[in-house]
């Protein structure tokens, strides 16, 4: 964090915080500690990426806060309120896309929408919406295995956001795919988070692409599932998407985070 | 191989072993009967005469209603019991301590040996061969309903619950579509087993429908008619199990694509 030219109004303490972890710990059945006092604090609107070699708790952490593992100790509060259980204020998108294989993309990305209990001809139309803005245009009637790895995630993402959730989490989201699509995807979700205004929570265990996407960059080590350092990329981020890979600032980041993981690498 | 969808049907039927097979064995069958090197082995064409005849008898017809009836009801209840009980030991671990052990236990039992212990308790009649029906079919739906739900992705039931199905939504939108197709092998192979126990049961009580037939045909040494029956049960067997294979291929499209 040495050189940060931020102001510190834009800091954590003082923005707006939409979602709290306080204390979290995780033990899994057979006794392995998978966090251990997780306490974190996620700006609303914002990009927040969990950073960590594997194994060290970041895709457990994401599904507590997804409310789909509980905790042993600890709350996840969104708004200030402890959360029971996934809710309609958080949506995911899947490492392995969890596209309903005999179900059109239509009807994969109305999913979320069916399950709330919204009407067809209301459902289709918010679908069309979001399959359009995540570029799926004419793949509607498409059904999983006709798409390719990236345009399948481009639909996990449609369905995410047609639920209209304020916080979007999502599990290592580009890693099923191609380095060319990776990027590409990436690009394009900078540009779709420039009009959708959402918090974005997302799991990676790419230092390029969390320095790349996200604002505030959490290191988790498997020390064991312990938040080691976050660190804020204070990159400029109001112009061309494919330019932000070149700025010597972006560079230098990735250095220093990779300086401080390498000692967890074996 | 490649080129064989360009030849008209019956150049492919006469490239087929199966059939110069069956030609050549028919053709053995025949000659055997003609010459009398067997006597209880009439030649095929009378046989064929014999077949021609049944369908012109009400005991044949009643018999053959009788066996279509018990082998629908019997699979019927194979189907609509043992699916859901599959389904709930794929989703309950205490379900499937409870059940699997027994389950397991009569997929493999020589179920034949149970039969007479229904009779007494059923009585002859329509309500024991139904018994063997399902007794010959259930357990394999059961396996298969419960090997397809425990194979449905963890992510789809996980995304399920993010985007906030309830447990009877999960069940109905994700887990039983995505067991769908072992749910189907499931009926294929249970549909086999139906068609052995709905036969199995009658020759075992050999009072009623095809297996009265059969032990009538016998002891009157009407060979040709019991032959004839022989094959009649045999060409109902492949025909059932032949369309469900149909609609299987049908069902399963979307299998691979998991």
């Amino acid at each position: 964090m040495k050189a940060s030219p931020m102001p510190a109004a834009d800091g954590p303490a003082a923005a707006d915080i939409i979602l709290q972890t306080e204390d979290i710990g995780v033990v899994y059945d057979n006794g392995t500690v998978a966090l251990n006092g997780v306490t974190l604090d996620v700006p609303t609107g914002q990009l927040t990426a969990l950073l960590g070699p594997s194994g060290c708790g970041k895709t457990t952490l994401l599904k507590v806060i997804a409310g789909l593992v509980e905790p042993n100790r600890g709350v996840v509060s969104v708004h200030g309120k402890p959360i029971a259980g996934p809710g309609p204020d958080r949506a995911l998108v899947f490492q392995d896309f969890a596209l309903l294989p005999w179900a059109t993309v239509l009807d994969n990305v109305s999913f979320g929408l069916r399950a709330r209990g919204v009407g067809r001809k209301e459902r289709h139309d918010t679908a069309r919406h979001y399959i359009n803005e995540v570029g799926l245009s004419g793949f509607e009637a498409k059904y999983p295995h006709e798409l390719s790895g990236g345009m399948r995630q481009r639909a996990g993402l449609a369905r995410a956001l047609s639920v209209q959730s304020d916080i979007l989490m999502m599990d290592e989201p580009f890693s099923a795919v191609d380095e060319q699509m990776r990027r590409k995807l990436q690009e394009d979700l900078l540009e779709l988070l420039r009009v959708e205004k959402k918090t974005v929570i997302f799991v990676t265990h790419s230092i390029e692409e969390a320095v790349y996407l996200a604002d505030q960059v959490v290191i988790l080590t498997d020390r064991p599932g312990k938040i080691s350092t976050i660190v804020r990329p204070d990159i400029d981020r109001e112009g061309e998407v494919d330019v932000i890979r070149r700025q010597p600032r972006y560079i230098e980041l990735v250095d220093e985070i990779w300086g401080s993981l390498k000692l967890y690498v074996d | 191989m490649s080129t064989d969808h360009r030849k008209p049907l019956m150049r492919r039927l006469l490239a087929t072993s199966p059939f110069w097979s069956l030609i050549f064995w028919a053709g053995l069958w025949e000659l055997a009967g003609q010459l009398g090197w067997m006597t209880l082995l009439p030649p095929l064409s009378g046989i064929w005469s014999a077949f021609l005849e049944l369908l012109s008898q009400d005991a044949f017809w009643d018999a053959f209603a009788m066996t279509a009836r018990t082998f629908l009801i019997g699979l019927g209840l194979s189907v609509g019991v043992g699916i859901p009980i599959g389904i709930l030991m794929g989703i309950s671990k205490r379900a499937d301590k409870l059940l699997s052990v027994w389950v397991n236990i009569f997929l493999s039992a020589p179920i034949t040996a149970v039969i007479p212990a229904l009779m007494p308790i059923l009585g002859i009649g329509d309500a024991t061969v139904i018994a063997t029906v399902v007794l010959f079919a259930i357990w394999v739906v059961i396996i298969d309903a419960q090997a397809g739900v425990t194979r449905v992705s963890p992510s789809l039931v996980e995304m399920g619950r993010v985007f906030g199905c309830t447990n009877a939504q999960i069940i109905f939108r994700i887990v039983i579509p995505a067991a769908l197709p072992e749910i189907v092998t499931g009926v294929r192979l249970a549909v086999v087993r139906a068609v052995k126990g709905v036969i199995v049961g009658q020759i075992v009580i050999a009072l009623i429908g095809f297996g009265g037939l059969f032990s009538t045909y016998l002891s009157m040494f009407l060979m040709e008619r019991f032959w004839a029956l022989i094959l009649v049960v045999f060409a109902l067997a492949f025909t059932i199990i032949g369309l469900v294979e149909a609609l299987e291929r049908r069902i399963s499209f979307y299998a691979q694509a998991r």
